[in-house]
């Protein structure tokens, strides 16, 4: 058995009014139920699918710019297993950060370039 | 102040830069460009079709060591013995996906300058029917290519006909034209790319403006 990721802090964050948190609670309340006894389900592609199909109910007024970005900013996170961060959190350096993060994954200089050209033509 | 433009970044830019320079063969090319969008030149745009191909790519990158790890004369069936073992699938996933979630982390701690595409943006067959016009338009080249040991690189030549080489079509094909189309579509005033078959692309089939990123530029 899984656990959802605790989308409690997003919901904070996002101060969307009483309507749309309690569709998302809903949804995710009722997708943790489902599938609840299963290991076979991928909880993130079920957390993310769970954050697009709430989308679609939410108040348009309360559909900011800024709560589009956040919402799809957390549902990109919730795939890969990270938690929501603080709508307001504005990491500046994460592009510095970036720079040679994954250096770890291979031993040799490659040419990305050319692995991609030919992942395309496959 | 106005709002920087947005740039829609080819798959190549982000994993080049994510490499680093001791990793990636084209690393310097790609630290400038993003040096402009730190100042504020550019607002990267992420696709989720771009991250897609991403994660794909890192597994890929991964899948590839592994052969080269493997000792000289390992034999066909060692291989599949080897692939086909849960520990080799955990340790090329894990890997790779780690790498994956190091990027998304700080694509999406930095809005200033990482943009997601808007979930909400819907993409009509009308955009591939003009891919496939661009296509049906265009001949790509034929190039001779040799063909190297996927484990050492070295050129190879068969036993049996004697033929060391082969021959390749090469155009820009239905992915660089998705992302393409998928530039304009999310209002990205440029696509920037480091592979050179984007500037073959009809500069009428876009909105966008293509930029390929290379040294003399």
């Amino acid at each position: 058995m899984y656990r959802l990721l605790d989308v409690s802090l997003a919901l904070q964050n996002l101060d969307l009014g009483k309507t749309a948190s309690a569709i998302l609670i809903k949804s995710f309340s009722f997708v943790e139920g489902f599938f609840g006894d299963t290991t076979e389900a991928s909880p993130s592609f079920i957390a993310s699918a769970v954050l697009e199909n709430s989308l679609k109910q939410l108040i348009p007024k309360e559909m900011t710019p800024e709560v589009t970005d956040y919402l799809a900013r957390t549902a990109l996170r919730s795939i890969v297993g990270l938690s929501p961060i603080d709508i307001g959190s504005r990491d500046k350096d994460a592009i510095i950060k970036l720079k040679g993060s994954i250096s770890w994954l291979t031993q040799k200089k490659i040419d990305v370039t050319e692995i991609i050209r030919e992942m395309r033509e496959c | 102040m106005s709002t920087p433009p947005l740039a829609y970044v080819d798959t190549n830019i982000f994993i080049s830069y994510a490499l680093g320079e001791e990793k990636s063969d084209d690393f310097q090319i790609v630290e400038k460009f993003f040096e402009e969008v730190s100042k504020g030149k550019y607002v990267v745009l992420v696709s989720n079709f771009v991250l897609s191909e991403t994660l794909h790519a890192l597994r890929r990158i991964k899948t590839e060591e592994a052969l080269k790890e493997t000792r000289n004369g390992v034999t066909r069936q060692e291989l599949r013995n080897i692939v086909n073992s849960a520990e080799f699938r955990k340790a090329i996933n894990d890997k790779s996906y780690e790498a994956f979630k190091v990027i998304i982390g700080f694509i999406t701690s930095d809005p200033d300058h990482f943009k997601l595409a808007d979930l909400k943006t819907n993409y009509s067959e009308e955009m591939f029917s003009q891919a496939l016009r661009t296509l049906s338009g265009c001949l790509g080249e034929f190039r001779v290519y040799p063909i190297d040991c996927p484990k050492c690189d070295a050129e190879l030549d068969c036993t049996q006909c004697g033929v060391d080489c082969k021959i390749v079509y090469k155009s820009f094909n239905a992915p660089d034209l998705t992302h393409l189309l998928m530039s304009t579509s999310l209002g990205c005033k440029y696509l920037f790319t480091m592979d050179k078959g984007f500037s073959k692309i009809p500069r009428s089939q876009s909105q966008s403006e293509i930029k390929v990123l290379s040294q003399e530029a």
